[in-house]
């Protein structure tokens, strides 16, 4: 059986992570994941979208992402989709910045440590990025 | 976007809000910054209302941080929940930062 919902986020609207907070939960407690798992799920999807707003859309407002959830037995799948610029190739290691003061470069690894599998490809005008959690 | 501020024992008291993400961080490094510059230089931040940070507020904590040690200052964090302290092990800032499990203990250790 697959569950699958889409959600479409308008980044302009500052409780735009609060309502995936409250929409997003309550799938992630339904597959079974603990509370700081699917937290820490919650956390690499606000990175995601925060990454889109700030690079594909360099900040500017009132353009749209859209958020596929898709879960299975075994993984939870979410793609988030839009048509900002391309994203740079190959994808962030994830490593930490070398200096701990660093005010940025952690959000990719926030990214990486909470998910099993990261892909992104590029059809026609639109970016996708898959975030893969596995279940089992 | 108004941090909840006092002073006790000359140090300065701010409690996050409920969330500190991309949204409000830049007001929120804003405020923070300049209540360390009008201040000691020493900060205990109170996140017992948060409930919910990301890597954009965590640069806020860093930025407040960096502004304290250059008034010879420090900023203690208090009374976490276990998500946003797995977030500081994750990207390693509890090596950083001293953590106390109340506000009560980190203005302890200032008076120390």
């Amino acid at each position: 059986m697959t569950n699958r919902i889409r959600i479409e986020i308008g980044p302009d609207d500052p409780g735009w992570n609060q309502v995936l907070q409250e929409t997003l939960l309550p799938l992630a407690r339904a597959a079974a994941l603990d509370e700081l798992a699917g937290m820490g799920l919650l956390l690499a999807i606000v990175e995601a979208i925060n990454n889109i707003i700030e690079h594909a859309y360099q900040g500017s407002d009132g353009q749209p992402i859209a958020l596929v959830w898709e879960q299975t037995a075994s993984t939870i799948r979410l793609d988030l989709h839009d048509h900002g610029r391309p994203m740079p190739l190959p994808l962030p290691s994830g490593d930490l910045p070398d200096d701990p003061l660093a005010l940025g470069g952690r959000g990719w690894h926030i990214i990486r440590a909470n998910t099993d599998e990261v892909q992104y490809r590029r059809v026609q005008e639109e970016n996708v990025l898959t975030l893969v959690k596995n279940l089992t | 976007m108004s941090l909840e501020h006092h002073t006790e024992q000359g140090v300065d008291v701010i409690k996050l809000p409920q969330r500190l993400v991309m949204a409000n961080a830049g007001d929120a490094r804003n405020e923070l910054k300049r209540i360390v510059s009008q201040g000691s230089g020493k900060l205990v931040v109170d996140l017992s209302q948060t409930e919910f940070m990301d890597s954009s507020g965590l640069a806020v904590l860093v930025t407040g941080l960096q502004a304290a040690r250059k008034r010879d200052g420090d900023v203690y964090l208090a009374a976490m929940n276990d998500t946003i302290r797995a977030l500081f092990q994750l990207t390693r800032l509890h090596t950083v930062f001293q953590i106390f499990d109340d506000e009560t203990g980190a203005l302890k250790a200032f008076s120390a």
